[in-house]
């Protein structure tokens, strides 16, 4: 083997090149596929593997360099007294060679160069190895325990606003998988290291979906919607029918109520005149002052009207209900009205005959007859046509020209199709599905499906037996057998 | 099977029996061009009784403001929803008068939107054919009431199935006569209540 202080040099040169680069391969593919492994994505392994490779090789880059190759045996083998570093430099190349010649050949650089290949190779050839050889459920493992504390998405809370109008405190809900509030709510979400998303809750249900990096998590908006107020008129407790001239006063008294609360309400009146065959009926409306509540969410109406001052005739009909309106300046305001009641002012001709006041709402039967006699004496009795059917049966002198019939669509196409997915859903025990479902079951307004799937969608999530919620949730897709009150469908022809 | 029966809805509010002479003539009239098995006499039912029920046609008309009770209104939901059908036409004839604009209101509120009915709707098909949509009435045509001639019935539809049909055309006046007079008509100007009845039985 030559001892030439320069032929030393190059092989080891030679030697921590090669090294660097089987160090930089390897270290690249061992990135590259333990990336494939945890993540599954191919572009992701070749970018880590481009790095490491490029890392490895801009660390061993001097590797390439006789005279830092010089420098480093030097930095090994001080004995050397500089005699490779100055053997590999031009400028004294061919001057006193013997004696640097005999100081290298004093130094055993192959053995040193040797280890240093090794170290510098075999440290990545072994990661190499691992990450080849290691099981998958390792990998799995990994993923689940890098992902539980990386996942920006969990935990989480939600701050509800409700709209100005309600006057309700805001609140915070803590992790939820489902966020009922107002429609019109603001509803902030925030998560770990302050990432905030905010949505306006809207008027049917929806699932705002959530993706950080692999990470995905779906929260269903549940909105309750501003039911409008209702009002029950409690004075006049019946229709009644009085005596010319319409005199006196008509006192009248509502109760209303609102979820949120009442803002105003007021009494309407129509007044009807006039009959049919004598020159039509006639109708003028008005309305009494307007009441305001406050917000408050009962409130009674109450006003009383002069007879005389709507200038009622013999014939007339009053008919007067309550209208209350609530606070909703979002999507309002909701109204509410009550049922009407009819007061009739009794025409002179049917004085002789007719003596009616107000009955309590205990005798609705005998009021029930006093009209039934009330409505005999003004129109007669009804003619009692009693149709030959036999004489008449099919002596009609048109021609029908039935269209083609095509059988109906089933009764609830929706009910089976969220069936269907439910089974789907069962099938992959998927969270997600469930969610999803949850908003369909929502918006239809099955909420004994909508518990029974939260309920599952919790148990899921904390690794629990989700079998009895899924159960719950068949029952209530499938629902209590019941008749059908229509006729079957027709074929077709 | 049991026979068919004409249900005339008695409501509390306003003039439910305006117009009596109808359930018998569109009685004759299934007789006459139908096999349908029909009772020779109709019915009255309250709309909060549960006997009405038992009918899949409801007519109602009247003149005077029509506003259910809770309990009608109750009731009617319910009818609707277990596959009735209600006929409501006003006898007014008039898109301003009391009946339209109390029971325009009343309907919405009860069963659903009122919209337009294309007339190319199956109601059009189902026995006679109408291929220009409902038929005109004499009223329309002599311009009483609102003096419109209306295009198009109006209805509350669950699919494409109509659960309450709604008429300005006043066809309780058109078809308000007695059954004998019929000879006298050369075109049996309610054939379209037969149709309504061949619908509200088999859709």
């Amino acid at each position: 083997m030559a001892t030439q202080p320069g032929a030393v040099a190059a092989r080891a040169r030679a030697a921590l090149t090669g090294a660097i680069v089987v160090a930089a391969g390897s270290w690249g593919a061992a990135a590259g596929l333990l990336v494939y492994r945890l993540f599954a994505s191919p572009r992701a392994a070749v970018g880590c593997a481009a790095l490491a490779i490029m890392a490895v090789l801009w660390r061993g880059r001097y590797a390439g360099s006789m005279r830092r190759v010089a420098l480093w045996v030097e930095e090994q083998a001080p004995a050397l007294q500089y005699a490779l570093v100055t053997a590999v430099d031009p400028q004294y190349s061919g001057t006193n060679d013997g004696a640097r010649t005999a100081a290298v050949a004093a130094v055993n650089v192959g053995t040193m160069v040797g280890r240093a290949v090794i170290r510098t190779a075999g440290v990545p050839l072994l990661a190499l190895a691992a990450a080849t050889f290691v099981p998958a459920a390792s990998y799995r493992r990994l993923t689940a325990t890098v992902g539980d504390a990386s996942n920006r998405l969990t935990p989480l809370t939600a701050r509800v606003t409700p709209p100005t109008y309600a006057r309700l405190p805001a609140h915070e809900l803590s992790d939820p998988s489902t966020i009922p509030a107002l429609v019109g709510s603001a509803v902030a979400l925030q998560g770990r290291r302050g990432w905030r998303k905010d949505v306006t809750m809207p008027a049917s249900p929806a699932a705002v979906r959530l993706v950080d990096r692999q990470f995905e998590r779906l929260i269903v908006l549940d909105p309750i919607v501003d039911a409008p107020p209702t009002v029950v008129l409690t004075a006049p407790a019946r229709d009644a029918t009085i005596r010319e001239p319409a005199t006196g006063t008509l006192t009248l008294v509502a109760e209303g109520a609102d979820d949120i609360g009442l803002r105003d309400g007021y009494f309407e009146y129509l007044i009807t005149s006039g009959e049919e065959d004598v020159g039509g009926v006639h109708a003028r409306e008005a309305h009494t002052g307007h009441v305001a509540f406050a917000d408050t969410k009962t409130g009674t109406l109450r006003a009383i009207v002069r007879l005389e001052t709507l200038g009622l005739k013999g014939g007339d009909l009053l008919s007067v209900r309550a209208v209350v309106r609530d606070g909703n300046t979002l999507s309002g305001p909701g109204v509410g009205t009550s049922e009407t009641r009819t007061i009739r002012v009794a025409t002179q001709q049917e004085y002789d005959s007719l003596a009616l006041d107000a009955q309590p709402p205990q005798d609705v039967d005998t009021v029930d007859k006093v009209e039934t006699g009330n409505r005999l004496y003004l129109r007669g009795p009804p003619p009692g046509i009693v149709v030959d059917v036999d004489r008449v049966r099919m002596k009609g002198t048109s021609t029908p020209d039935a269209g083609p019939r095509t059988p109906a669509p089933p009764s609830d196409t929706l009910r089976a199709r969220i069936a269907a997915r439910f089974a789907v859903a069962v099938a992959r025990m998927a969270v997600d599905s469930l969610i999803v479902l949850r908003v369909d079951a929502l918006t239809v307004g099955n909420a004994p499906l909508a518990a029974a799937l939260n309920d599952a969608v919790t148990a899921l999530g904390r690794g629990a037996d989700a079998r009895p919620a899924l159960a719950r949730a068949q029952r209530a897709i499938i629902g209590t057998p019941a008749a059908s009150g229509t006729l079957s469908a027709w074929s077709g022809p | 099977m049991s026979e068919f029966v004409f249900a005339t809805a008695k409501y509390e509010s306003g003039d439910w029996d305006a117009a009596p002479l109808v359930p018998a003539n569109l009685i004759d009239s299934v007789a006459r061009y139908t096999a349908i098995d029909v009772a020779p006499r109709g019915v009255v039912v309250p709309l909060t009784s549960r006997e009405m029920f038992e009918y899949p046609l409801l007519y109602v008309t009247g003149h005077l403001p029509l506003r259910f009770t809770d309990a009608e209104r109750r009731n009617v939901q319910k009818y609707l929803d277990r596959g009735g059908m209600m006929f409501v036409d006003d006898h007014n004839h008039d898109t301003h008068g009391v009946f339209h604009q109390t029971a325009t209101e009343e309907l919405t509120r009860t069963a659903g939107r009122l919209v337009d009915l294309p007339n190319t709707h199956e109601l059009y098909q189902c026995f006679f054919a109408f291929p220009d949509g409902p038929p005109n009435t004499t009223h329309e045509l002599n311009g009483w009431g609102d003096n419109l001639v209306h295009d198009h019935l109006q209805a509350v539809l669950r699919g494409n199935r109509i659960e309450v049909l709604y008429s300005s055309k006043d066809y309780s006046s058109e078809w308000g006569y007695h059954p004998d007079s019929k000879r006298f008509n050369e075109v049996d100007n309610t054939r379209f209540g037969v149709n309504i009845i061949v619908y509200a039985l088999t859709r």
